[in-house]
């Protein structure tokens, strides 16, 4: 293991500097581009609503909202792939392993924490829960459910992804440990 | 904004909670943080070091006091967006 290290290290040692950027550059768009949508539209409207929940124009306002977020969900998803694959380059690039505290933090944090969020944030924005493919379908009773569940993975999400997110980015930057 | 999906009345209903269950929900990230995040990062500095120092008294002081803050911190938060004044 440490032969096949060491040969990826010397592979791409070179290329740390940009693959650290495009790295960068990825995180901060997977980290940050939702955030305005969700703070600024999703919130609002959807605490909107839950005070007249039958009134026509809120419900109308809830849904496109929150369709529009599955959309806006998509420059996200595309950050978070292209991190799995820097960050794993970036890894051998800089000979980085569990020796480093901060390193090992960082990689269960990904495995643990964002990794299954991302699973079922894709399948809620893009795949099964995809609220405007269901509105099409005309699935109105499934269309309600996937909202309600959409609106409890982001409000249960939010601790967690303003924790973990700032701490990612400080174990990154810093390296404390 | 013609766009718009249309609402279907007789499908929506409002979105219930209760602060039991918000509560629970923050003991389970609590517990996540505790039970599988924490013995996680010390299994594999222990795997690959051979030092299990994170579960030294302290490093297990710290896992309890982090987790059992980052708990009460989540149920705030929840609770923060999904409580409605009249």
């Amino acid at each position: 293991m440490d032969t096949a290290l060491a040969t990826a290290n010397d592979l791409l040692s070179d290329h740390y500097v940009t693959l650290k950027f495009v790295h960068v550059v990825f995180a901060a768009m997977w980290a940050w581009s939702t955030s305005v949508a969700y703070g600024n539209y999703l919130v609002p409207l959807f605490r909107d609503w839950q005070r007249a929940p039958h009134d026509p124009e809120r419900i109308r306002l809830r849904n496109w909202a929150m369709e529009r977020f599955d959309e806006g969900a998509k420059l996200e998803h595309i950050a978070f792939p292209m991190l799995l694959i820097t960050g794993p380059l970036l890894m051998l690039a800089g000979g980085w392993t569990p020796d480093s505290g901060w390193f090992t933090m960082k990689l269960v944090l990904i495995v643990l924490v964002f990794l299954p969020i991302e699973i079922a944030d894709f399948h809620l924005a893009h795949f099964g829960g995809n609220k405007e493919r269901l509105r099409e379908a005309g699935n109105s009773i499934a269309y309600e459910q996937a909202i309600h569940t959409h609106w409890w993975f982001l409000i249960i999400t939010t601790p967690i992804v303003i924790v973990s997110i700032t701490f990612t980015f400080y174990l990154a930057i810093v390296k404390p440990f | 904004m013609s766009n718009l999906p249309l609402p279907d009345a007789a499908t929506v209903r409002p979105f219930t909670f209760n602060d039991a269950l918000v509560a629970r929900i923050g003991a389970g990230l609590s517990a996540y943080m505790l039970f599988v995040i924490y013995p996680a990062y010390g299994f594999l500095r222990g795997w690959w070091l051979g030092d299990f120092s994170s579960f030294s008294a302290e490093g297990m002081l710290v896992a309890v006091a982090t987790s059992g803050a980052f708990g009460f911190f989540a149920r705030w938060i929840i609770l923060t967006y999904l409580r409605i004044d009249a």
